[in-house]
């Protein structure tokens, strides 16, 4: 082939792939109005090769990880040790306490069975591996829709809340993490009751308690829990805690940093809920037969 | 062909080999391989064809690793080979320090390229400024480690070139020291 027909030839191809590239990013962004995250399925294939190779690639760095945590990060264990058993000890005591006075107002009974209401089917699941965009913050799970996992299902670990599975493939599910700036969770201050809209936050590491009103009852230290509200997330699920409070200013809706309860950059397994936000449920649910999995 | 063929299948690797890299190394200390690649194959190879798909799958495998929108990367991953490309033919990219001043520069191209396409097909993200710090961090490491990826990419490049048969290789030399 002559100099020119190649470069045509190059040219030609570049703008058919930039734009069939243009015409799935307008499709996805349209999916995202109308959500069917289940992936194509050769992207599943591809998922379906790529998430094995992961785990191999990743064996190394995660004997390495084990090995400084288990022999090398032990020092001042003891110490901690003894400083967790107090803290056990006066919680026991404290549970105790309310345990004896719920059961004088007679709530004990109501709770349990409210309890028992609320129980979730869990699943684990091992992240395989961490978006390789800077700018996103997303992980990949090494269990998919045939372990039971759907779009919209919220994930959590033993911390706390981590984000919600947005796509799935028969082994392998994508969990977009609360730090993703596109995420969003309605919170509120454990003490006050104050309400916000928890998001990811511009380093990538805090996240960002905004709309709250300004004037509010918050203080550092706070922690900040799932509302409930908004659909997708269970209520109750620990967030994160205040480490800045908003800045003065004339806005009536005011923005502070919570450092999050899950530290995600040590988190290996993670637990699916099996269960979709009613919200979520609606959306999601197709005519095809995929049936609500909101309540089991 | 088996230059092509050998590329496709390292750039459909590197996006996995970074996924599995940043579960131990934190983001702000791995540098961006799928885009070194890209940028290092706009400066070192001058198959226009294979450069343009092996861009493109980097992109595609880079997408389905990410949360970004399906297709996005893809679109970035080619403007970013084309940028490299025009780079290669309009500046003197010779040695270690200009390429690295130049993958640089292109980092801070490509970041801008990722928030502005992100705003704009995703406004109710309400994306604000990146971390500085971050951003900092991925342009420096990303300088320091292209001259050390075109290196590989160069050596990588040599090992799939198909020999070409009933030729012998004619060492020429002077005795007599004439250069």
């Amino acid at each position: 082939m002559t100099e020119k027909p190649k470069r045509t030839t190059a040219a030609l191809l570049a703008a058919g792939i930039l734009a069939a590239a243009l015409v799935v990013m307008v499709m996805d962004r349209r999916s995202q109005a109308i959500p069917d995250r289940e992936l194509s399925w050769w992207s599943s294939a591809l998922l379906g090769l790529g998430v094995p190779l992961q785990q191999v690639l990743a064996m190394p760095f995660e004997a390495a990880g084990e090995f400084w945590g288990r022999y090398m990060a032990l020092v001042g264990v003891g110490e901690r040790n003894r400083e967790l058993e107090g803290v056990v000890a006066q919680l026991k005591d404290e549970n105790l306490q309310l345990r004896e006075a719920l059961l004088a107002g007679g709530r004990l009974e109501q709770i349990n069975r409210m309890r028992d209401d609320f129980e979730v089917p869990m699943l684990p699941a091992e992240i395989v591996a961490v978006d390789v965009s800077s700018w996103f913050r997303s992980v990949l799970l090494g269990r998919g829709r045939a372990h039971g996992i759907a779009a919209g299902m919220p994930v959590i670990s033993e911390d706390g809340l981590v984000g919600v599975v947005t796509t799935t493939a028969p082994g392998a599910a994508k969990v977009k993490l609360l730090l993703d700036r596109q995420s969003a969770a309605d919170g509120v201050v454990q003490r006050s009751r104050l309400r916000g809209v928890v998001r990811g936050g511009r380093s990538g590491e805090q996240l960002a308690f905004e709309f709250v009103a300004r004037g509010g009852d918050l203080a550092l230290g706070d922690e900040i829990i799932s509302s409930g509200l908004g659909g997708i997330y269970p209520k109750g699920l620990r967030i994160g805690r205040v480490v800045a409070l908003p800045e003065a200013g004339p806005q009536l809706l005011a923005r502070a940093t919570l450092e999050p309860a899950v530290d995600f950059s040590k988190l290996e397994q993670v637990f699916v809920m099996l269960r979709r936000g009613a919200t979520l449920d609606l959306l999601y649910a197709r005519d095809d037969g995929d049936q609500p999995v909101s309540r089991p | 062909m088996r230059q092509v063929f050998g590329l496709l299948l390292v750039g459909a690797l590197v996006p996995i080999l970074q996924g599995a890299l940043l579960r131990g190394l934190p983001a702000a200390l791995c540098p961006q391989f799928g885009v070194l690649m890209v940028f290092g194959l706009g400066l070192v190879w001058p198959n226009a064809l294979g450069g343009i798909l092996v861009a493109a799958l980097v992109g595609v495998v880079s997408d389905l690793l990410s949360s970004s929108l399906s297709g996005q990367l893809v679109v970035l991953h080619l403007g970013a080979y084309g940028v490299a490309r025009y780079a290669s033919g309009h500046l003197d990219l010779g040695g270690a320090l200009p390429v690295a001043i130049c993958a640089a520069g292109f980092t801070i191209l490509y970041g801008l390229a990722l928030f502005v396409s992100t705003r704009f097909f995703l406004p109710e993200a309400h994306l604000g400024w990146v971390d500085l710090r971050t951003f900092t961090g991925a342009v420096v490491l990303n300088g320091l480690f292209a001259p050390w990826v075109v290196k590989a990419l160069r050596v990588l490049l040599d090992w799939l070139e198909v020999p070409e048969f009933g030729r012998r290789r004619i060492f020429l030399g002077s005795r007599r020291g004439f250069p």
